[in-house]
């Protein structure tokens, strides 16, 4: 029976809004935490004004190239589904936002860190 | 058996998907660019097409393919090795197509040096290229089709972001594929979405038990012994993962798969192949010589893909184990030596104490120099010969460090190898597009990348009369090798008087038959 990779709990962060260095900084301040408190599944999730832009994979390039120890999951979504996905929670999830504004009433399981 | 429609491609283009001649070692020509000769001539002799069935199954293919389509037909997928030149007979009907690769971009050592070298693109790239840019692909995509790439050096898709989105490579991943492979193949027969990059971690590697047996035949019968390495060298990825030892009955199954299937060579591959059945680094003789027992029994001719020249000189010194191998290898008659890379890196034992302390192991870091000459001269003794690599333009290096590896290689004359230096590239370098003109080569450099080349010219003649391609069978391609190393030669005197440098005297190669 091979065990699968996507099956289990991932330390969730998100990122919405515009990538930078800042909020890449950001995104590794939390990555560094969650291995340091023994997290070994990552997913990082950016939420994008139009699918198929690929250009934030320049900057999580030094997080990717820099991880030895976790398994890491990007992905990426159009903005328009990040209501869903915040439905669809099972685990916290940590959302980066950069020079954007957006609530989650009522979702608990939902911390919001803004780069100032 | 038949074959019509197939739901998963798993591909790669011409200079992997080939048997290199049945002689691994000309692959590396793959790495460069064609230098004295047109790039058709210089792809037949390094990258010839493979032979295929009549619906572009290749009889042998890359391991690592050949590994996921054992797993995906395990778990009930239509799923099959085909040849790039008949990708296009699948292409619009297939689900996924997976691609694995070597050097997708030529970024990794040693194509990176003979771009910085020559300035030209080497072939692997310029053929993988070419395979992506099919129209066939572009209208597949347009259909649906997904694109999984994958290998050692899925890293490099991180610094080619505008090809990643124009050839719609949906998925890289990066380490071993056994259990990513089958949660991805599920989300695309799910309609979900599948991720950018996936890097599974230490964690996520397999157990034994989830490794499948390839079905068909590998190129030139290469077998995996064993995965990860205990060394931890600063500069490889590999040493992060579990070690796991192949059970014989397993390597046993995989070596008959490639004889019934007419490859009767053999390529035992590992990080360190002195280290299968090992009790931390030492070698553990009993495993071995039943794994060359069983290798004997098996195959004509066996070679080794990697072995450590610290475990070299332990297995010789402490159980006459190299010669007890080569006495296996040598029992069937139908061969005399044994090829193997190995990675000599540094001849300065402070630099080797930075990068690897455990390389040496169990020899102490400043022994090292000792260790390589010892272990060179083992094999020599032994007829092994190794094609072994060094690192220059390491961020930690200093010219002290390059001339000990200098003076290193002057000791190394009398034996029998061949030693290619590869060039660190620091990774802030690729994302420019001319970044191999920023590459920065010293006069040390230059000192010790001649003595290289000097010293393998001189050996490469002899290795092939004697060894590699002594048959007559071979007389094309040894010829052809000949008359580049004639070429090459030329062309080394050349640049050496361009830089005003006085030529080595290759006549001091002391030969120790």
């Amino acid at each position: 029976m091979v065990e699968s990779v996507l099956d289990k709990t991932f330390y969730e962060i998100w990122h919405i809004g515009e990538v930078d260095d800042l909020s890449i900084d950001k995104i590794i301040d939390y990555m560094n935490k969650a291995i340091s408190e023994g997290a070994r599944s990552i997913r990082l999730r950016f939420y994008l004004n139009s699918y198929g832009d690929l250009s934030y994979i320049q900057y999580i390039r030094r997080i990717l190239l820099n991880n030895t120890l976790a398994t890491i999951v990007v992905e990426d979504r159009v903005i328009e589904e990040l209501g869903k996905d915040v439905e669809k929670l099972n685990n916290n999830v940590i959302v980066i936002m950069n020079k954007v504004e957006k609530e989650f009433p009522g979702e608990d399981k939902v911390r919001i860190v803004k780069v100032v | 058996m038949e074959l019509k429609n197939v739901d998963i491609i798993l591909t790669t283009d011409r200079s992997m998907m080939t048997n290199h001649h049945g002689k691994e070692f000309l692959g590396f020509m793959a790495t460069g660019p064609p230098i004295g000769m047109p790039e058709s001539l210089w792809m037949w002799i390094a990258c010839p097409k493979m032979k295929t069935d009549r619906f572009g199954r290749p009889w042998q293919a890359p391991y690592a393919l050949r590994k996921l389509e054992a797993l995906l037909q395990d778990h009930g997928y239509n799923a099959w090795v085909i040849d790039p030149d008949y990708v296009d007979l699948y292409i619009d009907k297939a689900k996924i197509m997976m691609i694995s690769h070597h050097d997708y971009f030529a970024l990794c050592p040693p194509s990176s040096e003979w771009w910085v070298i020559t300035r030209k693109e080497p072939v692997n790239a310029r053929s993988f290229r070419r395979f992506m840019e099919k129209t066939s692909i572009r209208e597949a995509k347009k259909r649906g089709l997904k694109i999984i790439v994958g290998g050692p050096p899925a890293w490099q898709w991180l610094y080619k972001v505008d090809l990643w989105a124009n050839w719609g490579v949906d998925t890289v991943v990066e380490g071993e594929g056994e259990r990513i492979v089958l949660d991805l193949v599920r989300k695309v027969f799910d309609n979900e979405p599948l991720p950018r990059y996936v890097f599974v971690g230490p964690g996520d590697s397999p157990r034994l038990e989830e490794i499948s047996t390839i079905k068909y035949p590998s190129v030139n019968g290469l077998v995996e012994i064993m995965r990860g390495c205990p060394r931890g060298c600063k500069f490889c990825s590999v040493t992060l993962r579990s070690l796991r030892n192949m059970p014989l009955d397993i390597i046993e199954k995989e070596m008959i798969i490639n004889i019934e299937n007419g490859v009767h060579n053999g390529i035992l591959h590992s990080e360190d192949v002195l280290l299968y059945g090992a009790r931390g680094i030492k070698p553990n003789p009993e495993a071995l010589l039943k794994l060359h027992e069983l290798a004997r029994k098996h195959l004509k001719e066996i070679a080794w893909s990697h072995a450590s020249l610290a475990a070299i000189k332990n297995a010789e010194e402490e159980y006459k184990l190299i010669s007890k191998i080569m006495e296996i290898v040598k029992s069937g008659d139908n061969q005399d030596y044994l090829g193997v890379e190995v990675g000599l890196e540094t001849g300065s034992p402070k630099l080797a104490k930075k990068i690897m302390p455990a390389k040496s192991a169990p020899y102490p870091p400043e022994k090292w120099p000792q260790v390589v000459e010892d272990a060179f001269m083992i094999m020599h003794e032994n007829n092994i010969v190794p094609a072994a690599t060094l690192i220059l333009g390491l961020p930690e290096e200093s010219e002290e460090d390059l001339v000990m590896t200098a003076e290193l290689l002057d000791k190394l004359r009398p034996y029998r190898s061949l030693i290619v230096p590869m060039f660190f590239v620091p990774m802030g370098l690729l994302k420019d597009k001319d970044w191999f003109t920023s590459v920065k080569v010293k006069d040390e450099h230059i000192e010790v990348m001649r003595k290289c080349l000097w010293h393998s010219v001189y050996w490469a003649e002899d290795i092939i009369n004697r060894f590699y391609l002594k048959k007559s069978s071979t007389a094309p391609l040894r010829i052809l090798l000949k008359l580049f190393l004639r070429y090459v030669r030329w062309k080394g005197r050349s640049v050496e008087k361009k830089l005003g440098l006085k030529p080595l005297d290759i006549s001091l190669i002391q030969t120790v038959r």
